[in-house]
């Protein structure tokens, strides 16, 4: 039911993307071969994996600004363990990611319990904690890039390990169908989505608002910090500014899968579909010659569109079931 | 008669808020296994007194005993642990989740680690079986009518095992089949052992689920009766408590020329409403909670979108489908809402610069305040209108609901308004506040003004006003004047709940 629910949210938009997708195979070159197929899709499982915690944050009608700064961290501090070995092991390896696993959550517990135990406001303390990111990120390398990783660790996000999928994607799909899962067919879920609509009707039933807020951002924050250090495997190389436009980006593709900044509606499969449409849009302008500014720019627009097409679609529904309550009785 | 046993001991409850003492030191015993139910006039302190019962308000001082045992709600949780629950008399639900997901929000039935959704909504059904309410446990609550989802808040509060269960006027969106379910449930419930502490206005609902009746007046406790043993004059005398006749200064006078008209108005909650208002005439507006009349009234001044007809002040069209408020203002139209804090009023500036507000754009045509005038016009209208403060820098937040109310009609005193909408102009004022503010609306008439007055209190709306309009489900269901033999709350009431074809 949730599913079907997305969809009908989502259809408006759907059909907009779909048809710049089929423009796009239509008239910009290359467009259709598998390798930039296998590179939209290796860049949306990045996006994909970070917009998860952005999904489940505006959800709870709040954002996570922080998820660019804490990729930013997580990948930095995990990259200056990793560059100490030359070939490194298997376990130094999962050591790495745990590293930057742990990195996030760091981040995630400060946002979860700044916000979730101590009221602030959620737009500056995850903006603080963005901050705190990129800044921590340039300290500790002195803003100096660290690249010319092991083959072994590269093909932690590259490689192919059932044959034809990239490995970052699997592990993508992996882990969406798990969020998925825990938020539609658990209390955890349902009360995030409780939180998100009502806080106050949440508190008034039972739910322990503080802690749905703190495992929201620690989510976040383990799934930042695992998205950065995947994002090092994938491009050979760490710098300080490797999140940098995630949180945007991630931002982007829920508003585009039809979760609404007004929390409680919504859900993963549409930034599924937000996270594909971004990745596809930019490798389409990519291979068009235009320059990332341009990407950036008319990413933007793209964005406003899609706003302006919602609101006038959802002004005609508030309209219609108005009426349908007040007269039609 | 057997002995009764004493479910809740009140005594001394007190709760004052700045300017109104809210709950007076009342003490009285509610009993295991009856209907209790409280009643008084509008601000006569009985939602203030049971949302301290069921931890939504804070006691100021006092003390409650449960089952003899001393109880302290901490917030409505704890009060629900301890077996006290309350059906809201505002909706509070999750539009986006399904009725099931609302009723069993925080206990949801698990699997193991999943959610059992057939057992949730299984359980939902025989819930709602036993209410006999035909809803599907699986709908939207967005998709629900306003009377369904007080339905499903009814539902959800039966749902947890009471001891004692508080029902804040409950039926007052509900059909008369729906009522009906209602008390067989509340009588079933009662049988069981439970208390039920039961707010309402309506007399023919005490004597049909009541055991007992306790008064309220202003604040304090009067008494309790046995409703087999009341005398319905009685009981008037009781929540009236006073010789009424003075209660309204009321002067009629001869209505001049008509001021206000709307000519089939429809907008998003309303339609094809046609009325008209005289200068030095007061209207009322009546109907139930979701009638549409604050509708009406935000369209009029151009807040809420109007889809079709027109305003018209002095035969000049003054608000239509391009509705905005600065024209609404420029006309002379003025809205005293029903939310004065949130929509009336900027709390945390002082009464001068709330005075100034809407007639800034007049005063200061370039731009610049002037300090002196605002100071000035603020003086003339804190004297005019008698609010009480030592001086205009004082902060609205810290005025009582009274004073509160005269700064927003200071606000539009200032624009020289001609047509003003009242939304429950006394709602949580107190007694001497709303004899004020009644005179100057009976001053404010016989100066020429057209005004319009929404009020769910009835002897209000009787008292002071020359016709009363009557709103059903978002259309004007009739028409009661002074003159009419049928100028009478029950006439209202009458109109309000069937429509048009009985009245």
């Amino acid at each position: 039911m949730m599913v079907k629910q997305n969809i009908k949210k989502v259809s408006g938009i759907m059909w907009a993307s779909l048809l710049m997708v089929v423009l796009m195979l239509i008239f910009v070159p290359n467009f259709s071969q598998p390798r930039n197929f296998d590179n939209i899709l290796k860049n949306t499982a990045v996006l994909l994996i970070i917009s998860i915690g952005m999904t489940m944050a505006i959800l709870s009608s709040q954002i996570d600004l922080s998820i660019g700064g804490v990729m930013s961290a997580s990948a930095m501090i995990s990259a200056m363990y990793l560059s100490r070995f030359e070939e490194p092991t298997a376990v130094q390896i999962l050591i790495t990611f745990l590293i930057g696993i742990i990195v996030g959550l760091a981040f995630g517990l400060i946002n979860g319990v700044m916000i979730g135990i101590f009221k602030y406001n959620y737009w500056l303390v995850t903006f603080a904690t963005m901050s705190m990111g990129y800044g921590l990120a340039q300290v500790v390398t002195n803003g100096n890039i660290i690249a010319g990783f092991s083959k072994t660790f590269r093909h932690v996000a590259d490689g192919k390990m059932g044959g034809a999928v990239s490995n970052v994607i699997i592990i993508t799909i992996l882990i969406v169908v798990i969020m998925m899962l825990l938020l539609a067919r658990t209390r955890f879920g349902m009360h995030i989505y409780a939180v998100g609509d009502s806080e106050q009707c949440a508190a008034q039933s039972g739910i322990v608002v503080p802690k749905i807020r703190i495992l929201v951002y620690a989510i976040s924050g383990i799934l930042a910090g695992l998205g950065g250090v995947l994002l090092v495997s994938k491009t050979n190389s760490a710098s300080a500014t490797i999140g940098n436009g995630y949180e945007f980006d991630a931002i982007a593709a829920v508003i585009i899968g039809g979760t609404p900044f007004e929390g409680g509606k919504g859900g993963l499969g549409g930034t599924v579909i937000g996270a594909l449409v971004i990745q596809a849009f930019k490798a389409g302008l990519q291979l068009m010659g235009v320059s990332s500014y341009w990407q950036q720019t008319l990413v933007g627009i793209f964005i406003l569109l899609i706003i302006v097409v919602d609101v006038i679609s959802e002004n005609q529904k508030l309209i219609k079931k108005t009426r349908r309550i007040y007269r039609d009785e | 008669m057997a002995e009764k046993e004493v479910m809740l001991h009140i005594e001394s409850l007190r709760k004052e808020y700045p300017g109104v003492i809210a709950v007076n030191d009342v003490s009285f015993d509610i009993y295991k296994g009856e209907v209790h139910i409280v009643i008084g006039e509008n601000g006569a302190g009985k939602s203030t007194l049971v949302k301290m019962l069921a931890g939504l308000n804070t006691i100021d001082s006092g003390t409650l005993k449960l089952e003899g045992r001393e109880y302290k709600p901490e917030n409505v949780l704890d009060a629900q642990a301890k077996g006290v629950n309350i059906i809201h008399q505002e909706l509070s639900m999750m539009e986006n989740r399904t009725v099931a997901q609302n009723i069993f929000i925080g206990r949801e039935p698990v699997k193991g680690f999943w959610i059992d959704k057939k057992a949730m909504n299984e359980k939902c059904r025989e819930l709602l079986d036993s209410l006999e309410i035909e809803i599907d446990p699986s709908t939207m609550v967005r998709d629900l009518s306003i009377a369904q989802q007080q339905m499903v808040e009814v539902a959800k509060a039966l749902s947890f095992q009471s001891k004692v269960l508080i029902m804040d006027e409950p039926t007052s969106s509900l059909t008369s089949k729906e009522i009906d379910n209602l008390f067989r449930l509340t009588r079933k419930l009662r049988d069981e052992g439970t208390s039920i502490i039961y707010i309402s206005h309506r007399m023919q609902e005490l004597m049909e689920i009541g055991d007992r009746v306790t008064v309220m007046r202003d604040g304090a406790y009067i008494g309790t009766r046995e409703i087999k043993e009341i005398n319905m004059q009685e009981l008037i005398m009781m929540m009236v408590g006073r010789k009424i006749e003075n209660a309204y200064p009321r002067n009629y006078n001869e209505p001049g020329k008509e001021m206000v008209r709307t000519d089939k108005l429809t907008g998003l909650r309303f339609r094809n409403v046609d009325i008209h208002i005289n200068a030095g005439e007061i209207v009322g507006v009546a109907g139930l909670v979701g009638a549409g009349r604050t509708e009406l009234a935000k369209a009029i001044f151009g807040y809420d979108p109007i889809e079709s007809g027109a305003v018209f002040l002095d035969g000049k069209k003054a608000n239509e489908r391009h509705y905005s408020t600065t024209r609404a203002v420029d006309a002379g139209i003025s809205l005293l809402p029903e939310d004065r804090k949130k929509e009336g009023l900027f709390l945390d500036m002082s009464i001068s610069e709330n005075i100034v507000q809407a007639v800034a754009r007049k005063l200061f045509k370039n731009g610049i305040a002037d300090k002196k005038v605002e100071n000035q016009l603020s003086e003339k209208y804190i004297k005019d209108l008698a609010v009480a403060t030592t001086s205009g820098e004082k902060l609205v937040k810290e005025l009582s609901g009274g004073n509160q109310q005269k700064v927003v009609l200071g606000k539009w005193l200032a624009t020289e308004s001609k047509f003003l909408i009242f939304d429950e102009p006394t709602r949580g004022i107190d007694v001497g506040a709303k004899y004020e503010i009644y005179s100057i609306m009976d001053r404010l008439a016989k100066e020429g003004a057209a005004i319009m007055m929404i009020s769910s209190d009835l002897p209000e709306l009787l008292g002071i006003s020359d016709r009363v309009y009557v709103m059903k489900d978002g259309e004007l269901a009739g028409e009661i004047t002074r003159e009419e033999a049928e100028f009478t709350q029950e006439a209202i009431l009458e109109v309000a709940l069937r429509g048009k074809e009985r009245s």
